[in-house]
Parts: C-alpha cells; structure tokens; sequence
C-alpha cells in the first residue's frame, strides 16, 4: 500500500484507556490500519483483547482516548447510520416484528422517501436474508439464526458505506454459523460493501475476508500481524478445505494466536 | 398456536391460572398431573380457608364486647345478606319513586303546568358506598398515573433532573394520606370554587389524596425501568441516529413498560388502602365512610357490618390487583417481569 494513497478507512494512532485506581490502562494503544473500499476485513484475536473496542470505536459507539479514525475523507464523531452495526446479540427490539425493526433505521436513512418504498426496501432486504415468510413475526418467535439474519438485513438496508460486525455469529450453533457465513458473504458479494468483521474464528475469518488483522492480547492491544488471504473469489467452503493455501494461512493465524497465549502469562505478571 | 393453546394462554393473560388444570383436564391433558395441580391449586387454600373460618368461630363466640359477641362467620354472613336486601328494597323504592313521578308528571303537563324533575334523594346503600369508592380510587389513580409516568421518564432520561427531584420524593413519599388530607381538603375548598360543580368536593379531595399517597411507586419504577434500559437498545438508537422523541417512544418506553406496569400495580394497591382511611378521616361517602357510621351507630350489628366491610375491602382490592396483573401481562408482551 503506496503511503501517500488515502484509504476508504483509516485509523492512526487509535488508543483507549481507561482510568483505574492506579492510572489510566490503555485497552488498546496505536492501532494503526487501513482498509481499502470494497475490502472484507477480519480483525482476530483472542477474547478480551480489545477488539470488539476497536469496531466499537469505529461505530462511534465508545469515544477515543487518543488518535483519529477517518472514513471516506471524514473524521469520525459519533455513531450514524453510515455505519451498520451487527451486534453480537441480534439487539432487536422485541415490542416490533421483524420488519419493523428494519423499519426503524430505513425510515431514519430514507426520510424523503414515500411510505410505500420504505415498506419496500425493508422487505426488500428481508427477502434477501431469506425472512420474506416471516416480516411480521416477533423476535421471539425467531430462533438465534433467524433473529441474527434480521440483524444483518437492518445492518444493509442502511446502505452504509461502512459495515461492522461484532462477532455475528459467536452465539449461534456451528450449523446455523455456517448458514449465516454464505448469507453475509452472498450479501456482501452483490453490494461490494467495505466491511470490518471481529471475529475469533479463524476459519471464518479466512472464508470471509480479504485480509486478516490479528491483534496482540491486552491491555495496550495493537496490529500483531496481518495476513493477506489471495484465495479465490466466489469462494466455497468445500473448495477451501481442498486448496493446500488455505492450510498454509490457517497455520499461521493459528501459530500467532498460540504464540499469544504462550505470551499471555507474562503481560498479565505485568499488570 | 393450537386453538386450545390458545384458550389456555388467554386464561393465563386474564389472570385465571386457577381455572388453567380445568381446563388442561377438560381438555384431557395429563389428567393426573391436571388433579395434582388442582389439589395444590385449589383443595390447599380451600383447607386454610376452612381452618380459618373454624378458628374465628371458636374464638369469636369467646369475646364478650360493650355491643355484644364478636360474631362469628354465619352472622358475618347474615350481615352481607342483610345488606344485600337493603339494597335491593332501596332500589325497589327508587324505582316506586320514579314511577310516581312519571305519572305526576303527565298529570302536571295535561293540566298546563311546567314539569320540573325531581331526584331521588334516598341514603346511599352499602353498593352505592362500593360503586363510589371505586370510583375514586380509580380518578385518584388516573392523576397519580398521569403525574408520575412522564415524570418518571423524566427522571429515568435525565440524571440531573432526577437527581434534583428526588429529595423531594424522598421527603413525600414516607408522608401518610392522614397528613395529606385535611391540606387537601382545605386547599380543594378553597381552589374548587364552580357555581355548578361537575364533581362533589369530597369526591376531589379523597382522589387527590389517593393520587399524593400513590403516585410514588409508579414515579420511583418508571424511572428505574428507563434509567435502567438495556445499553444494547440504546445502541440501536445511536447507530440509527433515532432523534430524542423516537428514542423515547420507539425505545425507551416500550423497554421500561414492565416495571411502569409494575410501578402502577403497586400504586393502585397503595392508592386503595389510602383510599379507606381517607374516606373514614374526611366522611366523604364510600366504604370507609361507612366503617365509620357503623362503628358511631354502636349497634348489635355494627361488628358483623364492619367485618363485612373488611372482607369486601379486601376481596376488591384483590381484585383491582389481578386486573392490574392481566393488564400488565398483556402491556409488557409477554417480557415477564414480576
């Protein structure tokens, strides 16, 4: 990547600490990274490194400490809808069905639009998740998968240029993981959508993304290392478990998680 | 949902539990676990309730008092029944009342004259004092309830505002409807001053006071219940950019509505109790009136009577408590929260 080339999104010297009774601990400290337009990004590391911080940053959601986050030419400063979130937990609201869930963001993103053509972009990307027989039922009356897929379709019908998931599917059986992976990368394939994806799966991390990000383990998590994943696209996860590359990639983010923990010991004496 | 899932979860919403086995056993679900249910349900209280009615009995027959024996539950009985008939021989001589009147009225208009109604004036039966008094809990609980639910939001939305109101909530909340009475009644003389009143003073002083006494404990749970909604829906609310009104309405209510139903259950259970001893203190008409003209009147029927006052007082406070039940059931969506 040339240096003096702008990126779709930029974060420089991105910190956040905390105060505690002894000082301030930095949760994550310098967290450089570029992602460029159209890239699928998979940031990994082990649970509680900071990373779900660092897409919260993002999302606007938590503030900076220290450092700048620019998307598309513009500071960051709060959340928006330019940024569709997944949330870990589907975080629907439980009082509206499912398509007036997504209702609730196309109404704040189309506000000029008719009635009528919000109704139909919601359903719209409801059908697309594969709910179009379930717009009026309740979140509760979805299974985890089902209510996640809501998620997802919230997240674009916004049409933003920035989509964050927050380790989508951590909370669904391997099953319904393995559905909702095709489902996102079928969606993310048709809309060439910048996306950044937390994850601590590393072979979701590589059937999605162009690139990996993988963290050092807290406090003052930053870039260990990333990998670029040169597989082919459309990808397929049989294909994957065929082709010697994948195995080669899948060592090495598995080498460095193990040589995180191996260090884990040490920094937390330091603590 | 079957039909008869259905019926069942209907019961259910109403408050009905009880009837829930009788109906799994007509249905013919289970029907021995149905009849463990029903004995746990229904033959248990039935037993206290026997033990209890024994107990009073026996010891009540014991108590010589300055008005006679403290009766027992048949002449509690026979006191309801009493009552029941005064009522009806008082409706009897309304209707005898009004009657007359219809036919001295078509004489007035025949011979010319200009006709002007009369009103029945007889003295208020034991159900006319039931129908007032629940009547005014419920305006008092209207007023506690539009006072306190956007204050409540308020106080739930707005840390500063809560912080510098609660002092005051602090401070009033403890206060007795006895304290509170004869402030209101005054200040009620004094501002209700309409040459042609909608609404009797009494009527608005005791609703006052029952609104005063109840309004905390929605006031204090509507702020919980909002101050308290899940950070993960409020999330929701940022990432969408939802203005201030949205996040309120699409949000924060709709999340905070089983503890505001909570909040108002408790209320109309506070707002009740202070309702009796409002009425009592103040002799404004309804059942707490009537304890105390029966407890002045000093006659061999006073205990029986007040007992049976005692009895009604808690069967419709119960009441009001499982409607308040369906209807929080029904307000919170199925999130249970109680």
């Amino acid at each position: 990547m040339k240096r003096n080339e702008r990126s779709y999104l930029e974060l420089y010297k991105v910190t956040k600490a905390y105060p505690t009774q002894s000082g301030p601990v930095a949760v994550v400290e310098d967290f450089n990274l570029h992602v460029q337009r159209g890239e699928l990004l998979s940031i990994i590391g082990h649970s509680g490194c900071g990373k779900s911080t660092v897409l919260s940053m993002i999302a606007g959601l938590t503030p900076l400490t220290d450092g700048g986050i620019v998307l598309d030419g513009r500071e960051i400063d709060g959340a928006g809808p330019d940024r569709g979130v997944v949330f870990q937990s589907p975080c629907l609201l439980p009082w509206l069905s499912a398509f007036e869930n997504v209702m609730l963001g196309v109404r704040q993103v189309y506000p000029h639009a008719s009635r009528a053509e919000q109704r139909q972009i919601a359903s719209y990307y409801l059908h697309l998740v594969g709910l179009g027989g379930a717009l009026d039922a309740s979140p509760r009356q979805l299974s985890a998968g089902m209510q996640q897929r809501v998620g997802i379709a919230r997240a674009f019908a916004l049409q933003p240029k920035l989509l964050l998931l927050d380790e989508p599917f951590g909370m669904l059986d391997s099953l319904t993981r393995l559905e909702l992976q095709e489902v996102l990368l079928d969606l993310w394939s048709k809309y060439a959508i910048t996306a950044v994806l937390i994850t601590h799966d590393v072979d979701e991390a590589l059937l999605l993304s162009d690139r990996v990000v993988m963290m050092t383990s807290g406090p003052r998590a930053r870039v260990g290392d990333i990998l670029d994943v040169r597989l082919s696209r459309p990808r397929k996860r049989g294909q994957l478990l065929e082709d010697p590359q994948y195995y080669a990639l899948r060592e090495r983010l598995i080498g460095f998680l193990a040589a995180e923990t191996a260090a884990q010991p040490r920094q937390s004496d330091a603590a | 949902m079957t039909t008869r899932a259905r019926v069942i979860r209907g019961f259910e919403i109403a408050g009905f539990d009880l009837f829930v086995p009788i109906l799994r056993l007509l249905f013919g679900e289970e029907p021995k676990a149905q009849l463990l249910q029903l004995v746990r349900t229904i033959g248990l209280p039935a037993i206290a309730f026997a033990v209890f009615l024994l107990g009073w009995s026996l010891t009540a027959a014991k108590i010589e008092t300055s008005i006679g024996a403290v009766p027992g539950p048949v002449a509690v009985w026979h006191a309801a029944g009493d009552l029941l008939s005064e009522h009806r021989a008082e409706r009897q001589k309304e209707r005898e009342f009004y009657a007359r009147m219809d036919v001295l009225r078509t004489e007035w208009e025949a011979a010319g004259k200009v006709w002007k109604p009369r009103r029945y004036t007889g003295k208020p039966t034991y159900f006319d004092q039931i129908a007032t008094s629940v009547g005014t809990v419920f305006a008092g609980f209207v007023i506690a309830t539009l006072v306190a639910v956007p204050l409540g939001i308020l106080c739930g939305i707005s840390p500063g505002f809560y912080a510098a109101i609660n002092p005051l909530i602090q401070i009033f909340k403890p206060v007795s409807p006895l304290a509170w009475l004869p402030i209101v009644m005054i200040l009620v003389s004094a501002l209700y001053t309409s040459a042609d009143p909608m609404f009797e003073k009494s009527f608005i002083s005791s609703a006052v006071t029952v609104a005063l006494c109840s309004l905390w404990p929605t006031l204090v749970n509507t702020a919980l219940g909002v101050s308290s909604v899940e950070r993960d829906y409020l999330n929701v609310a940022r990432v969408l950019k939802l203005g201030w009104f949205r996040t309120v309405t699409k949000i924060v209510v709709p999340a905070a509505l089983p503890l505001i139903f909570t909040g108002l259950r408790l209320s109309l259970g506070v707002g009740w109790m202070v309702l009796i001893a409002a009425e009592m203190l103040a002799q404004n008409p309804g059942l707490g009136k009537f304890v105390w003209d029966m407890f002045q009147n000093g006659s061999s029927q006073t205990l029986a009577q007040i007992m049976v006052a005692v009895a009604t007082i808690g069967i419709i406070g119960f009441l009001l408590d499982r409607i308040m039940i369906a209807v929080q059931r029904l307000g919170s969506c199925g999130r249970e929260q109680m």
